[in-house]
C-alpha cells in the first residue's frame, strides 16, 4: 500500500514538477551567470540527463532512504527535513487535539439542543470554518490578539531569548516538560495558541458538522427509545449508545481531514512564521528546489497512508461488526 | 375486582406539526389489572403505539400536547410526573417491548453488556452480581448458553433471539406493567408462537400486567383476557376477549374478524374493509367509522357515546339494538 501510494506521488510530483517552467541551475548560479557556469551546475545535478533517467536515478536513491541533496540549502534533503518536521509535528498536533476536543463536544451539543441557540451558533461556526481560507483567519487573529491586544505572540515557537530545551522529541512542549525547563513550556505553549486554533479551525468546522449529522441520525435510531424505555439515563445514552455509535462514520471523516490539516499547516506556517517543514517547502519552491519539494511530498505521503492506516484501525476497535 | 395498574382517563392527545395540531387520541379509556393481559387492537395509524407510548411517556416532548385526560399508573398521573420520576419508573415498573428487534438493541455494545447496564441500573448492584443477574436474565427467557449469548453483538443474534433479549431487558425489574408492542410482527410464524408463550409464561410468573398492542386479532384470542378496539384514536369497544370475539357488538370489530383468515373457513373469500381510516385532520362529525360502515343510518351522524355495563361497552348507536345481519 505504502509502496504503491509513493510511487504514485513521486511519479506526478517529479514530472509536474519538472515540465514547470524556470531553471534551478540558472536559479543557483544567479542572473549574471555564463551560459558555461549555468551548464557545468546543469550537468552537476544531473539535469541534463532524460527525464526518466533521473526518475529512475530519484527512486533508486528514495529506496536507500536517500532523498537526494537540496539545491537551496545543500544539504541533504533529509536532514532538512528532519531538522523541520518536529516543529510542524508539534503543531499539527495540537490543531488535531484541539480540533477533535473542542469539535466532538459541539458536534453533540448541537445535536441535542437541536434547532435552538446552540445549534445555530455550532453552525456559523462551522460555516465560518469551511469558507473562510486559513491565511485570511489567521492575519485576523493576529491582528486582533497580537496586534490589538498583544495578549498572544504571532511568530515563532519561543521567545528569542530563551534557551530552547533539550532535543528528546523536538516537540518543544514535550522536551521542556521532560526536563523541566518550565519557563520553555508556557512559553513555547503561548507561541503554539495563535497558530494551532488557526490551523484547527477547518477540522473543526468539518468534525462539528460531522458530529452533529450522524448523532441525529443514531439519536433517531429505535435503540436510543428502547434505552430510554429501559429508564437508562439522557447523559448516558448520549454518551455511550449514540456518540459511541456516531464515532464510526467521524473517525473516517477525521481522518480525511487531516489532509485539509496538513495543506493547512504549509500556510499556517508560513502566515505565523513557523520553522516547519511547510515554511521550508514554501521556500523551497520559490526556489526551485525539485529535491527538496520531492522530499516534502514523500514524508507527507507516507504521514496520508500512516494516518489511513490508523483509521482503519480504529474502524476495526470500534465496529464491532468490522471485527468479528 | 383487583386495583388497576394502569387507568387511561379520557385521554386527548395531539401531536404539534407545521400543519397544526393533529388529535391522534380522542377521549380514550381502558385499564389494565394487576397481573391481567389487555389487547389493544386496532388498524396501524389507530393510535396503538402513541398510546403505548404516551404511558410510557416516549413520545418527543416537544410536539406532544396532552389536551385532557389522565394516565394513572399505581395511581399517580405520568402526564404531571417530572422527567426525573419518570426515569424510576420506566423500565423499573414499567418495561417495554418494541416491534423491531433488529432495531430495538445498541449495534455497538454486546447484548451482556446492554443487560448490565440496565439491570446495574435498576439494582445498583455490584458487578459481580450484575453478573449473575444477567445470566438469570437470559436463562428466564430460554437462552441456552447465556454465557455464549451475553458477548455477542445484536447483528450475530437472529430476530427471535434478539426479541428474547429486549424482553429479558424490560423483565430485567420485575415491572407492574409490561408493554409490549406489536413484539411479533416482525418475527417468522414459528418464532411468533415461542416468543407469544414466553411473554404469556413470564407475565404469569412474575404476576405482571401486559398491555399487548397488535393488530393480529388470533394473536388477541390466544393470550388476553380483556381488549380494547382502538380505532381512529378512539376506543369503539371493549371487553372481554371471549365474550367480544363470539358477540362482536361494533361493527368495525366485526369487520376486522372477518377480515381474519380462518383454517376453519378455508375456500370462503376474506372480506377487507372497504375505505380506509379517515384523515385525521377531517375527521367526520359523528361517529368515526361511518364513512366505511354498512350499517350506518341518519344517527350515526351525531358521535356515539362509549355505553355499556361492566366491562364491556361500545360505542354505537346500534348497540342493544339487533343490527341487520350483514
Amino acid at each position: 500500500m505504502l509502496v504503491f501510494v509513493l510511487f504514485g506521488v513521486t511519479l506526478c510530483t517529479f514530472f509536474m514538477s519538472h515540465v514547470i517552467p524556470g531553471d534551478p541551475a540558472q536559479m543557483m548560479a544567479g542572473p549574471h551567470a555564463s551560459a558555461d557556469t549555468i551548464r557545468s551546475i546543469r550537468r552537476q545535478l544531473g539535469l541534463d540527463r532524460p527525464l526518466w533517467v533521473q526518475y529512475g536515478t530519484y527512486l533508486w536513491g528514495l529506496l536507500h532512504g536517500d532523498l537526494g541533496v537540496s539545491i537551496r540549502t545543500q544539504q541533504p534533503v533529509i536532514h532538512d527535513l528532519a531538522a523541520f518536521f518536529p516543529a510542524t509535528l508539534e503543531l499539527v498536533l495540537y490543531a488535531f487535539l484541539l480540533a477533535i476536543v473542542t469539535g466532538i463536544p459541539l458536534g453533540v451539543l448541537a445535536a441535542v439542543k437541536r434547532n435552538t441557540v446552540w445549534d445555530y451558533a455550532a453552525r456559523v461556526v462551522s460555516l465560518g470554518g469551511v469558507s473562510v481560507p486559513v491565511f485570511w483567519s489567521g492575519l485576523v487573529l493576529i491582528l486582533l490578539f497580537y496586534a490589538r491586544l498583544g495578549w498572544l505572540p504571532a511568530s515563532g515557537r519561543l521567545d528569542p531569548s530563551l534557551p530552547p530545551p533539550p532535543t528528546i522529541t523536538g516537540l518543544y512542549t514535550v522536551d521542556s516538560a521532560l526536563t523541566g525547563y518550565w519557563a520553555d513550556f508556557f512559553n513555547s505553549l503561548w507561541h503554539l495558541v495563535l497558530p494551532a486554533v488557526t490551523l484547527s479551525y477547518v477540522q473543526l468546522s468539518i468534525i462539528v458538522r460531522q458530529v452533529r449529522s450522524s448523532m441525529l441520525e443514531v439519536l433517531g435510531k429505535e435503540f436510543i427509545l428502547t434505552g430510554r424505555a429501559n429508564g437508562l439515563g439522557r447523559g448516558f445514552l448520549i454518551v455511550r449508545y449514540a456518540l459511541r455509535n456516531a464515532l464510526v462514520p467521524t473517525i473516517t471523516v477525521i481522518g480525511l481531514s487531516i489532509g485539509s490539516l496538513l495543506g493547512g499547516a504549509v500556510v499556517t506556517e508560513t502566515v505565523f512564521d513557523w520553522p516547519g517543514m511547510g515554511n521550508y517547502v514554501v521556500q523551497s519552491i520559490a526556489s526551485l528546489d525539485f529535491p527538496a519539494i520531492m522530499g516534502f511530498t514523500v514524508v507527507i505521503g507516507a504521514a496520508y497512508v500512516l494516518i489511513n492506516l490508523v483509521v482503519d484501525l480504529l474502524h476495526y476497535a470500534l465496529d464491532p461488526q468490522i471485527r468479528r | 375486582m383487583t386495583e388497576s395498574v394502569l387507568q387511561v382517563e379520557e385521554l386527548t392527545l395531539s401531536f404539534r406539526t407545521a400543519a397544526g395540531l393533529i388529535r391522534v387520541l380522542r377521549g380514550v379509556s381502558f385499564d389494565i389489572r394487576a397481573g391481567e393481559l389487555v389487547g389493544l387492537v386496532g388498524e396501524s395509524g389507530s393510535g396503538k403505539s402513541v398510546t403505548a407510548q404516551a404511558v410510557a411517556r416516549l413520545l418527543p416532548e416537544e410536539t406532544t400536547v396532552v389536551e385532557s385526560g389522565r394516565i394513572l399508573f399505581a395511581g399517580r398521573d405520568v402526564c404531571t410526573m417530572t422527567e426525573a420520576e419518570m426515569r424510576e419508573i420506566r423500565g423499573r415498573r414499567i418495561g417495554y417491548v418494541f416491534q423491531e428487534p433488529m432495531t430495538a438493541l445498541n449495534p455497538a455494545m454486546t447484548v451482556g453488556d446492554q443487560l448490565m447496564h440496565v439491570i446495574r441500573h435498576h439494582h445498583g448492584c455490584s458487578r459481580r452480581e450484575a453478573r449473575q443477574r444477567v445470566q438469570r436474565a437470559l436463562e428466564e427467557v430460554l437462552i441456552h448458553q447465556p454465557d455464549l449469548v451475553a458477548r455477542q453483538y445484536p447483528f450475530e443474534l437472529s430476530g427471535g433471539m434478539r426479541q428474547r433479549i429486549v424482553i429479558a431487558l424490560a423483565m430485567s425489574a420485575n415491572p407492574a406493567l409490561l408493554i409490549a408492542d406489536e413484539p411479533t410482527t416482525a418475527l417468522d410464524v414459528t418464532v411468533q408462537a415461542e416468543i407469544l408463550k414466553l411473554i404469556l409464561r413470564l407475565a404469569r410468573q412474575h404476576g405482571t400486567a401486559v398491555l399487548f398492542i397488535t393488530h393480529d386479532l388470533g394473536v388477541v384470542s390466544q393470550i388476553c383476557e380483556r381488549m380494547v378496539v382502538l380505532y381512529a384514536g378512539e376506543v369503539v369497544e371493549r371487553g372481554p376477549v371471549r365474550e367480544i370475539l363470539r358477540h362482536p357488538n361494533h361493527p368495525y370489530t366485526r369487520a376486522l374478524l372477518r377480515a381474519v383468515p380462518d383454517v376453519a373457513r378455508r375456500g370462503e373469500p376474506l372480506q377487507a374493509i372497504p375505505g380506509e381510516l379517515p384523515d385525521l385532520r377531517h375527521l367526520p362529525p359523528g361517529c368515526v367509522f361511518a364513512p366505511r360502515c354498512v350499517h350506518r343510518m341518519e344517527r350515526c351522524d351525531t358521535r356515539p357515546p362509549l355505553r355499556g355495563s361492566g366491562d364491556t361497552a361500545v360505542a354505537c348507536w346500534w348497540s342493544g339494538q339487533e343490527v341487520p345481519n350483514r
